[in-house]
């Protein structure tokens, strides 16, 4: 069982910019398969991703500092949910809190922001987020079935 | 992403494929702000467009808005997935499909 459970936690660590996704969205889509994630429930963890990754690498670490993200992907042994973790040291932040959009405005008069994390608490089952060790952990969990 | 643009008359057709995510939607945006003027028309077909995140929506936000000065945009061939987030944050009921 131990085996099992190491089998199935996966661990990126990236530089905290934007382009990094790329690397991000590649692996995810390699490991997704032999995880048994469903493609559309794939598809919604690849846009929380991009949403979670790209705030991270946007506003974690001031402006010319480097730094990281780490991502762990990882499911329960009998595959019915898979959790993503994104962890980094920058800035204590919880974009959890940000507002909603105001989805009963004109496109025309909306105000850029907010939407993606609207999508993420829409598009996951679960999102959490802890200050722990100077590091900010926000966890996403997605039932497989 | 793979960008398809074809002029016709002042009506732009612009088909899409890929992911319109944090990656992709700059390219977009570029493409569109290179075509904007005399167009009477922008038509994005999304046929290929298998899913979509904040930052696509934003530049298709944009781009409405500047066609809705000038014209107007239709969104065309979008899959279930796409719909389902267009649907999500309101856009469905701002946005002209066929």
């Amino acid at each position: 069982m131990a085996e099992k459970n190491r089998d199935s936690e996966h661990r990126l660590t990236l530089p905290a910019l934007r382009e990094s996704f790329a690397a991000l969205k590649e692996w995810l889509e390699r490991l997704f398969p032999g995880m048994a994630v469903p493609p559309d429930a794939g598809k919604k963890l690849l846009i929380a991703a991009d949403e979670i990754f790209t705030n991270a690498a946007s506003y974690a670490y001031p402006t010319g500092t480097a730094g990281t993200v780490e991502v762990t992907v990882e499911s329960d042994p009998a595959r019915t949910e898979i959790t993503l973790t994104f962890s980094d040291s920058g800035i204590a932040y919880n974009p959890l809190d940000a507002p909603p959009p105001d989805l009963g405005k004109p496109l025309a008069e909306r105000e850029p922001g907010g939407l993606g994390i609207f999508l993420v608490k829409r598009l996951t089952d679960a999102q959490e987020y802890r200050r722990e060790n100077g590091r900010n952990i926000l966890v996403l969990k997605k039932k497989m079935r | 992403m793979k960008l398809e643009s074809q002029k016709t008359g002042d009506s732009l057709r612009v088909a899409l494929e890929g992911s319109l995510d944090t990656l992709t939607a700059p390219e977009l945006e570029k493409e569109l702000a290179t075509r904007w003027n005399g167009i009477g028309e922008l038509i994005l077909d999304f046929s290929g467009v298998d899913y979509i995140s904040s930052a696509g929506l934003r530049v298709v936000m944009e781009a409405d808005r500047r066609m809705g000065k000038q014209g107007k945009m239709v969104l065309r061939n979008v899959n279930e997935d796409v719909r389902a987030v267009f649907e999500i944050t309101g856009f469905d009921e701002l946005l002209k499909f066929e």
